[in-house]
C-alpha cells in the first residue's frame, strides 16, 4: 500500500525534479554562486554528517525548526512561533502553514521527530547524538542513544499534531534555540529513507526541505544545488544556483578566487593572509571561530597536581608572543577559556595582566617553591597534533619553559587520532588542547568543562557546579552570562588550563557577493546572499 | 673526397688492372689514443702489404697494438683514438674516411671476424636476421633471396640442419657454431679483404683446429686477402703464409712462415718461439719465458720498445729506434744487434 | 605463455593474502580508531559505534570476516565516507587516476626515451647537457613546487589552461599530466642514456658497424632493443605507482582520483578503506610486474618461461 502511494509520490517528485532541473539550465540572468568546500565530503546524510563544510550544504538544503540568520542568531525557520514553559523544560514549536518537501509531500511535525529518533538510534551509528544527550538533555535521549531503551516514544520529542513539535528537557537549556537548526535537527523524509536506505541522499533520490535542492554530487569534485520552488521563503531567495567545489589545496583555492572562478573560499593559507589583505582588502575575512585553544594539565599526575607548578608554567609563557608573533594566521589571543562572545563578561586568567618582568619573576618563584630548580629539573611532555599552528604553539611553549624555568619539555607531535588516543589513555602530562563549541555561546564551552561531564580532566569544583547550575536556570541572558562568568572564573583560577587563543575562521569573499556576515559559528546560508 | 659509400664498379675495375699488385697497402700507420693522462701511441708507423690469396698473420702479446691495426683499417676505433698514415685498399685511401663513406665497403668488400662470438653477435636478434640484413643492405636482396644465400653459406661452414637452425638466437648455438656463424656473416658478400681478430682464442682447443681449417678453405675459395691477428703461434703455423711480429706497436720482424719459424732473427721472435711448448720436444722443468712484462704504449719512448727485456741490449737500443731494414727477398728486421745479412747456412 | 600467466596469477594469491594480513594487523597497532576523533561521545555511544562496524569482535574474527567478504568481492563500507562502499569509492576514483597516470607514463616514456637516446648519441655536446639539465630539474624540483608554479603561470596568469578540476575537456589534463610526467621524464632519460651508452659500446654493436649497416640501422635495429630493457624494467613498477594516483597532483589540481585515499584513510583510521586500497594497489603492482616480465621476455630471447 505504502509502496503504491510512494510510487505515485515519486512520479510527482520526478516531475518536480524535472522542473527543478529545467530551472537549473543556464537561463538568462541566472545567478550562480561558487563556494569552496575544502576536503572531500564524508557524508551528506543529515543525521550522520559532522564536518563543518558538509554543514554548509546541509544548511542550504534542509531547514530546522529555527534557522540561523546571517549573523548566526536563531530566527523562525520551519517553525513560525514557539512557546517555552516557565520552568524552561518544555519547548512547543508551531510549524508554518503549507510546508512542503521538495517532492511536494507535506512537511509535518512528525518528520522532525523522526529525524531526532534516527540521530539517536544506535543502529544509525551517528556521532551527532550527543547534541541531545549532552549539549541539551532531552528526556530519555541518553538511554535511547546508549541502547538501554529501544522505545522511540520514551524520547522527549513528540508531534501531538501535524503542526506541533514538543521537546521535553531534563534540565533547562536557555540556549537551546541555537541548536535546533538544520545541522543538528534536520527533519527526515521517512518514505525515501525506507525505500532507498543509505542511498536516500543520492541526487536521484534525495528529498529536501530547504531553500535549495541537491541535483548533482560528483565525489571529490563538486556538489550542485539549485533554488527549490517548494521552499516557503522562495521569493526572497536570490541566488539560483550554488556550486560547492572541493578544493583540498588552499593555494589552489586562492588561485581560483583570483581567477574569479570561486566566489567564496573555504579557508585562507595562513602565510598568505598579509599579501591577500594588501591585494584584496575587505574581501579577506578573518574572524574568531567557535574553537578555543589551550594547554591542559593532567592534575591526576604529580607534579601537575600542585597548583604552584601549573601557575609557574602558565606565567612562564609570553602568550602574546606565541599567538601574535609565532602562530599568527588570524589566531586571536584569548586569556579566557570561552571564545569571545558579545555581551559576555569574559574573565581573564590572572597572570595575563601582569607586566612581563613581574610575571616571569613570579613564575620562577613558584617553580622553586614547588621544589624544582637546576638540581631538580622538571621534565614533561606535551601531546600535540601535527597541525601546523598547534605544533607551533607546543614548540614555542616548550622553548619558553626551557628558557624561563629550565624545564625539559618534549613535544610529541602526532597525527590526529594518535593525539586524541593519548588523551583518552590518561597517561599524558600536558595536552595541547582544543574545544569546538556547538554554537557561539559560553554555555557550550562551560558545559564541556563541567566536572560532572567527565570530559577526562579529573577535576572537582563545587563553586563551578553551583554557578553553572544557577546559570542554566536563568532565562535572562545578561544574568545568565554573569553567572557563567563566575563558573569560568573558578576554572581559570585553578590553572587546570592555560587558555591561549581562539582559532580563526577565514574566507575570501568576492565583493560581488552580498549577505555575508562574519560570525563565529560560521553560519553563512546561501539563501541570504545575492550576487551582482 | 666525396662522402659517399664506395661503389662496387670502381673496385672491380681496380681489381682487373692490378692483378699482382697488393690489394691493401698500409704505410706508416700509427694509432694514438687520447687519455686523461696524456696521449698514448698504440701502433707506431706500421707498414705492410696484403695480396689476394695470401694469409698474413700478425703476432704479438696483448697490448702490442695488433688488434688496433685491424680496427683502424675498418674504421672502428674508439672515439678517443685516431689513425694517421695511409692505407690504400684497391688504390683508394680508406684511412681517415667517415663512417658513412666506409659503410659501402665494410661488410661487403672488406669484412672482419671478431674474437668472441658470444658477445659479438647480437643476443636479441635471430641469426637469420643478422645474416640477411647484410645482403639486404649491401646488395639490395629481398628477405627471401637473402635467406636462401645465408642458409647455403651456413651449410658451407658446416652447421648441421642450417635451415632449421638459422631462425635461432645466438645463445642457442655452441661456441664453435657461433664462430662459424660469424665467419659466414663476414663472407656473405664475398669480400676480397678479410680481417680476423683472434678468431679461435675464445674457443675450445678441439674446435680451434676445425675453425682454422674452415677459414683457410673459404679464404682460398674467394681468393681473398686475409690478415689474422693472434698471439698464438700455433694458429700462425697452421694458417699463415707470411708473419708479421709486432711488439710495442712496432714491427720487429717480418718474413715468410718458414723464415720466421726456422730462422728467426729478432731476439723477441726467438724468445717467442722458445717459450712456445712443442709436442715434439721434451722439456725438463719449467717453460721458458721472456723475462719482464710488456708495457702499453711503448711507442712513445725513444729507442727499441723491447730493449728492457732484451738479452742483446746495448746502449743504442735505449736511445734510438732501430730502423726496419728489408732485404731483397722481402724479409724485414728491426734490431741494432741482429743484422739481416747474418744467415745461417 | 598462457600457463606462465596463469601460474603467476595463482601465485599472487598468497602474496595478496599476506599483504592483507600484515596491513590489517599493522593498522590496528596505531593508536585510536575510526571514532576516537570525537571527544563528545560517551563510552556507551562509542561502544555502539564500534559494534555497528564489528570493531568489538576479536581481531582474528574481524580479519576472517574481512577475507570472507573479499572472496565475495565485498570490500566493506567506508567508515568515513558513509555514502559509499569501498568498492564504489575505488570504482569511481580509479578511472580518473588511471587516466592521468597512463597519460603521464606514456608522455614520460616517449619523451624520456627520445631524450635519452639523443643524449647518448650526442655525448658531451650541448644536446647532451640540455638533456641532463632537464633531468636535473625534473628530479630535483619536487612535484609540489612544479605543480603550483605551472598552475599559477598557465592557469592564473596566462589563462590558457584551467587552474584545477576535472572535466571532459582535454585542457584539464595537460597540467596534471605534465607535472606528473616530469620527474619520470627525468629519470627515464637518464636511465635510457646510460643504458644506450653502455649498449653502444658492446661488441655486437661494433659488429653491426663492421657490417657496414649504417648508423641509423645500427641504432634502431641493434642497439635499441637491448638498451630498452632496463627502462622496461623500471616502467612496470613506476606505472603501477603512477596510475594509483599521486596524492600531491590530485590534491593540487583537485582531481577526483584515489590517491588521497591512501593517506586520508590511514589518518582517519578508516580500516576497510585502507585494506581496500592496499589490496587494490598490491594487485596493480603484481599485474604491472607480470606485464613487465612478459615484455622483457618478448625483448630478451634468453628469458624463458619455465
Amino acid at each position: 500500500m505504502m509502496l503504491a502511494n510512494y510510487s505515485a509520490r515519486m512520479t510527482i517528485s520526478g516531475m518536480i525534479l524535472a522542473a527543478i532541473v529545467a530551472l537549473a539550465q543556464p537561463a538568462a540572468a541566472e545567478s550562480v554562486l561558487t563556494r569552496g568546500m575544502g576536503s572531500t565530503i564524508g557524508t551528506l546524510d543529515p543525521q550522520i554528517n559532522f564536518l563543518a563544510y558538509e554543514g554548509f550544504i546541509l544548511d542550504d538544503i534542509y531547514e530546522g525548526l529555527v534557522s540561523p540568520d546571517p549573523a548566526g542568531e536563531p530566527v523562525p525557520g520551519a517553525a513560525e512561533t514557539w512557546d517555552i514553559s516557565d520552568d524552561g523544560l518544555t519547548y512547543t514549536f508551531h510549524l508554518r502553514d503549507g510546508l512542503k518537501w521538495s517532492n511536494g509531500d507535506p512537511l509535518v511535525a512528525q518528520d522532525f521527530v523522526n529525524g531526532v529518533i534516527r540521530t539517536l538510534d544506535p543502529a544509525t551509528a551517528s556521532d551527532k547524538g550527543y547534541i541531545f544527550t549532552s549539549t541539551i538533555s532531552v528526556v530519555g535521549a541518553a538511554a535511547f542513544n546508549g541502547g538501554e531503551s529501544t522505545d522511540p516514544a520514551s524520547v522527549g520529542v513528540s508531534a501531538p499534531d501535524d503542526k506541533t513539535v514538543v521537546i521535553q528537557l531534563e534540565k533547562p537549556a536557555p540556549y537551546a534555540l541555537y541548536i535546533l537548526n538544520s545541522f543538528y535537527f534536520p527533519p527526515l523524509h521517512k518514505p525515501s529513507f525506507e525505500a532507498f536506505g543509505g542511498d536516500f541522499i543520492k541526487p536521484e533520490n534525495i528529498v529536501t526541505n530547504g531553500a535549495y535542492h541537491l541535483i548533482e554530487n560528483v565525489p571529490q569534485s563538486h556538489v550542485t544545488l539549485v533554488k527549490s520552488p517548494t521552499y516557503w521563503g522562495a521569493d526572497s531567495v536570490k541566488i539560483d544556483k550554488v556550486i560547492y567545489q572541493i578544493t583540498e589545496d588552499d593555494n589552489t583555492a586562492v588561485k581560483l578566487f583570483k581567477a574569479g572562478e570561486q566566489d567564496i573560499t573555504y579557508d585562507i593559507p595562513s602565510d598568505q593572509i598579509e599579501a591577500l589583505t594588501a591585494e584584496f582588502g575587505d574581501q579577506v575575512h578573518v574572524t574568531s571561530s567557535t574553537e578555543t585553544n589551550y594547554l591542559s594539565f593532567n592534575i591526576t599526575k604529580p607534579p601537575f597536581d600542585d597548583i604552584r607548578v601549573r601557575q609557574a608554567l602558565a606565567m612562564a609563557l609570553d602568550r602574546d608572543a606565541i599567538i601574535n608573533k609565532v602562530v599568527k594566521g588570524g589566531y586571536v589571543l584569548n586569556c579566557g577559556y570561552v571564545i569571545p562572545v558579545p555581551n559576555y563578561p569574559q574573565p581573564q586568567q590572572a597572570d595575563c595582566a601582569m607586566p612581563k618582568d613581574e610575571r616571569v619573576a613570579k613564575a620562577q618563584e613558584l617553580y622553586a617553591e614547588a621544589g624544582f630548580g637546576p638540581d631538580n629539573v622538571l621534565a614533561l611532555s606535551i601531546e600535540s597534533s601535527n597541525n601546523d599552528a598547534y605544533k607551533k604553539i607546543a614548540e614555542t611553549a616548550a622553548v619558553m619553559w626551557k628558557q624561563t624555568l629550565g624545564v625539559e619539555a618534549k613535544v610529541n607531535a602526532q597525527d590526529r587520532d594518535s593525539w586524541l588516543a593519548a588523551f583518552n589513555d590518561g597517561n599524558w602530562q600536558v595536552f595541547n588542547d582544543n574545544l569546538v563549541g556547538d554554537f557561539a555561546g559560553p554555555e557550550t564551552f562551560l558545559a564541556y568543562m563541567d566536572p560532572r561531564a567527565e570530559a577526562g580532566y579529573g577535576w572537582q569544583s563545587p563553586e563551578y557546579e553551583a554557578a553553572y547550575d544557577k546559570a542554566m536556570s536563568t532565562e535572562d541572558q545578561a544574568e545568565r552570562y554573569k553567572l557563567l562568568a563566575e563558573a569560568e572564573r573558578a576554572l581559570l583560577d585553578t590553572y587546570l588550563v592555560i587558555p591561549l587563543s581562539s582559532s580563526p575562521s577565514r574566507a575570501l569573499v568576492n565583493s560581488r557577493v552580498s549577505g555575508w556576515v562574519d560570525n563565529p559559528a560560521g553560519w553563512h546560508s546561501t539563501k541570504y546572499m545575492s550576487v551582482q | 673526397m666525396p662522402s659517399t659509400p664506395m661503389s662496387g664498379d670502381v673496385l672491380s675495375e681496380a681489381r682487373a688492372t692490378n692483378a699482382a699488385a697488393p690489394i691493401l697497402s698500409v704505410r706508416d700507420l700509427s694509432v694514438r689514443f687520447k687519455l686523461p693522462q696524456g696521449a698514448v701511441t698504440a701502433v707506431d708507423r706500421v707498414s705492410f702489404d696484403l695480396h689476394r690469396g695470401e694469409v698474413v698473420g700478425i703476432v704479438g702479446e696483448s697490448g702490442s697494438g695488433k688488434s688496433q691495426i685491424l680496427l683502424s683499417l675498418m674504421g672502428l676505433l674508439a672515439s678517443n683514438g685516431s689513425a694517421t698514415g695511409s692505407a690504400r685498399f684497391e688504390n683508394t685511401e680508406i684511412l681517415g674516411r667517415t663512417a658513412k663513406e666506409l659503410d659501402g665497403i665494410r661488410g661487403s668488400a672488406m669484412s672482419m671476424i671478431f674474437q668472441d662470438p658470444m658477445t659479438s653477435l647480437n643476443p636479441y636478434m635471430r641469426v637469420s636476421d643478422q645474416l640477411t640484413e647484410v645482403l639486404m643492405v649491401h646488395q639490395g636482396k629481398s628477405q627471401r633471396e637473402a635467406l636462401g644465400i645465408a642458409i647455403d653459406l651456413l651449410d658451407r661452414v658446416r652447421i648441421p640442419e642450417a635451415r632449421r637452425r638459422i631462425g635461432l638466437y645466438p645463445h642457442e648455438f655452441s661456441g664453435g657454431m657461433r664462430q662459424r656463424v660469424m665467419i659466414a656473416m663476414a663472407l656473405l658478400c664475398r669480400p676480397s679483404l678479410l680481417f680476423a681478430d683472434e678468431p679461435t682464442t675464445a674457443l675450445d682447443v678441439t674446435v680451434q683446429a676445425q675453425i682454422l681449417e674452415l677459414l683457410g678453405e673459404l679464404a682460398r675459395d674467394l681468393d681473398a686477402a686475409v690478415a689474422i691477428v693472434t698471439h698464438d703461434l700455433g694458429v700462425i703455423a697452421r694458417l699463415c703464409d707470411r708473419v708479421i711480429v709486432l711488439y710495442g706497436g712496432r714491427i720487429m720482424e717480418q718474413g715468410t712462415l718458414d723464415e720466421i719459424f726456422y730462422d728467426p732473427r729478432h731476439p723477441y721472435t726467438k724468445g717467442l718461439l722458445a717459450s712456445t711448448p712443442r709436442l715434439d720436444e721434451r722439456t725438463h722443468g719449467e717453460l721458458l719465458t721472456i723475462p719482464g712484462q710488456p708495457r702499453a704504449a711503448m711507442g712513445d719512448l725513444p729507442g727499441c720498445p723491447f730493449s728492457p727485456r732484451c738479452a742483446l741490449r746495448t746502449a743504442p737500443c735505449d736511445s734510438a729506434m732501430p730502423p726496419l731494414v728489408a732485404d731483397a727477398g722481402g724479409r724485414r728486421l728491426a734490431c741494432h744487434n741482429s743484422p739481416l745479412e747474418d744467415r745461417r747456412p | 605463455m598462457f600457463q606462465y600467466v596463469v601460474r603467476r596469477t595463482l601465485g599472487s594469491i598468497p602474496t595478496l593474502f599476506v599483504l592483507a594480513a600484515i596491513t590489517f594487523f599493522m593498522m590496528r597497532v596505531a593508536p585510536g580508531d575510526p571514532f576516537s576523533g570525537n571527544r563528545r561521545l560517551t563510552p556507551e555511544v562509542l561502544a555502539n559505534l564500534r559494534r555497528a562496524f564489528n570493531l568489538d569482535l576479536p581481531l582474528w574474527e574481524q580479519f576472517w570476516r574481512y577475507i570472507w567478504g573479499v572472496l565475495h568481492f565485498d570490500f566493506g563500507p567506508s567508515i568515513k565516507n558513509r555514502d559509499y562502499s569501498v568498492s564504489e569509492l575505488i570504482g569511481i576514483g580509479f578511472p580518473t587516476s588511471l587516466e592521468v597516470g597512463m597519460w603521464a607514463m606514456l608522455v614520460a616514456a616517449i619523451i624520456g626515451i627520445a631524450l635519452g637516446i639523443a643524449g647518448a648519441l650526442r655525448r658531451n655536446t650541448s644536446v647532451d647537457y640540455s638533456v641532463g639539465a632537464i633531468a636535473m630539474v625534473g628530479l630535483a624540483i619536487p612535484i609540489f613546487v612544479i605543480g603550483p608554479v605551472a598552475q599559477s603561470y598557465f592557469g592564473l596568469h596566462l589563462r590558457w589552461l584551467p587552474i584545477s578540476g576535472w572535466g571532459d575537456s582535454w585542457t584539464y589534463r595537460i597540467l596534471p599530466v605534465l607535472t606528473l610526467a616530469l620527474p619520470n621524464i627525468a629519470y627515464i632519460s637518464r636511465l635510457m642514456r646510460g643504458s644506450m651508452i653502455e649498449i653502444m659500446r658492446t661488441n655486437y654493436v661494433r659488429t653491426a658497424r663492421a657490417k657496414g649497416l649504417g648508423e641509423r640501422r645500427t641504432i634502431l635495429r641493434h642497439a635499441l632493443k637491448g638498451a630498452l630493457l632496463p627502462v622496461v624494467a623500471y616502467l612496470g613498477p613506476a606505472t603501477a605507482i603512477t596510475i594509483t594516483g599521486s596524492i600531491v597532483v590530485e590534491q593540487i589540481f583537485s582531481i577526483p582520483g584515489i590517491g588521497r585515499y591512501f593517506v586520508d584513510a590511514a589518518i582517519n583510521r578508516d580500516y576497510p578503506l585502507v585494506m581496500g586500497v592496499t589490496l587494490f594497489y598490491g594487485s596493480i603492482v603484481i599485474f604491472a610486474n607480470l606485464l613487465t616480465d612478459i615484455v622483457r621476455g618478448l625483448l630478451d630471447p634468453k628469458v624463458s618461461y619455465e
